[in-house]
């Protein structure tokens, strides 16, 4: 893929970011302040979990910032002067890492999401 | 004669300047600093300075120059920890009485104060700095392209560079990746797809749209600051970097549908009151 689409989705990535991190922020730390209940209370994590809703934003979340955050640690290597060839291998192992980031993060999301729990 | 006159153009001079100039054999020596006292007088440049040291001190010290007035770009230096064309710089503008003076940095140096500007004209080189045609080569078009006031402002202030190579030396990303296009070449590559004669934008695009093109630029702006032309090659990698995000996610080239105008004069009329071209001089 040419540079200037992996330049442009990372932009549009941190876009959604600041979104979806804005949500996860205010569940997780504003609780007190908006009365939402104990966010941490195993109750609380359980009905998250199982809510469509939060498996939905936690997916598109941990999409975005595994891209986000891997095309910048991409960006940071080949600052390093990599050769084409080095480039090529780091790009390689980026998407792996990222793949493997993604497989794991959304089938724990989804287990949770399935898990018959009371 | 030569020598009287010399003496009474400095009798009246301002102040005794320190010139320290980095010198550099160009046989892998280290390198190492000599100072030299210049007589200072109104208005008289850095490379006015090298001038009298070469005439009077040091008949070894080396650097590039040539028209002396900012146009030719080949006196590029290292001036006080600025990169600055050595012929558009006064001394008493620095306001200090030692001056430092080491080649531009992000280069390699052939000797003393003289910069290999290879990189820089292959980087230039490499983004086509012409007017491409698709359909024809712009000698043969028979006609005239239309070019309105406002098509012309899209790119005219980056016509300005002189290619002295300035922006690179003072560009961070350059210091670190020797490979990077830099901001001379990018800024040219944005001056000639915005022109609305040319058709080359899908050609200077393959060789800008990498990570080491466009998308390796900080912004630091540096190079705009430095610009001894007023250029802001800055903008120009932005504004770049935005036409190849619209062509890449949206299609949206940077064609332009040139009108040619008909040359209206097919059997232009000579007026009586021009006298004959002279007969050639070379054949």
């Amino acid at each position: 893929m040419k540079e200037s689409k992996l330049w442009s989705l990372h932009i549009f990535s941190g876009a959604i970011l600041l979104i979806l991190l804005g949500i996860h922020m205010v569940i997780m730390h504003f609780d007190k302040i908006l009365h939402l209940g104990d966010s941490l209370a195993w109750q609380s994590v359980l009905t998250r979990m199982q809510s469509t809703a939060h498996t939905v934003i936690y997916l598109l979340l941990l999409l975005f910032a595994v891209y986000h955050g891997l095309y910048g640690v991409r960006s940071l290597i080949f600052e390093l002067n990599l050769s084409k060839k080095g480039r090529g291998v780091v790009s390689f192992i980026v998407v792996i890492v990222g793949l493997f980031a993604l497989i794991y993060g959304a089938y724990t999301i989804i287990t949770g999401h399935m898990a018959k729990l009371s | 004669m030569a020598e009287k006159n010399l003496e009474s153009k400095f009798e009246t001079h301002l102040k005794d300047v320190t010139f320290k100039v980095l010198r550099y054999s160009g046989e892998g020596d280290s390198t190492k600093f000599e100072e030299y006292k210049v007589p200072v007088i109104g208005g008289m440049t850095v490379l006015e300075g090298l001038i009298y040291i070469k005439e009077n001190l040091d008949n070894t010290l080396s650097w590039r120059a040539s028209c002396r007035m900012g146009i030719c770009g080949s006196c590029g230096m290292f001036i006080n920890n600025f990169p600055m064309l050595a012929c558009q710089t006064q001394i008493m503008d620095l306001n200090s009485d030692v001056i430092e003076i080491k080649p531009m940095p992000n280069y390699p140096i052939i000797k003393d104060l003289v910069p290999d500007l290879t990189k820089l004209i292959e980087k230039h080189k490499s983004i086509k700095p012409y007017i491409l045609r698709n359909d024809n080569a712009p000698e043969e078009i028979e006609g005239e392209f239309y070019q309105g006031v406002e098509e012309l402002e899209r790119y005219e202030q980056f016509t300005f560079c002189i290619k002295c190579g300035i922006c690179l030396a003072a560009c961070p990303t350059v210091a670190t990746a020797e490979e990077f296009t830099g901001p001379q070449a990018l800024a040219q590559a944005y001056r000639y797809s915005v022109d609305t004669r040319d058709q080359g934008f899908d050609e200077r695009k393959e060789v800008v749209d990498n990570p080491l093109g466009v998308f390796r630029c900080h912004f630091a702006g540096s190079c705009s600051e430095a610009c001894p032309k007023g250029v802001d090659p800055a903008l120009a990698i932005q504004l770049l970097k935005k036409a190849i995000v619209k062509d890449s996610l949206f299609g949206k080239k940077l064609v332009h549908d040139t009108k040619i105008l008909p040359i209206k004069q097919e059997n232009p009329k000579k007026k009586d009151n021009i006298p004959p071209a002279p007969p050639k001089s070379v054949e």
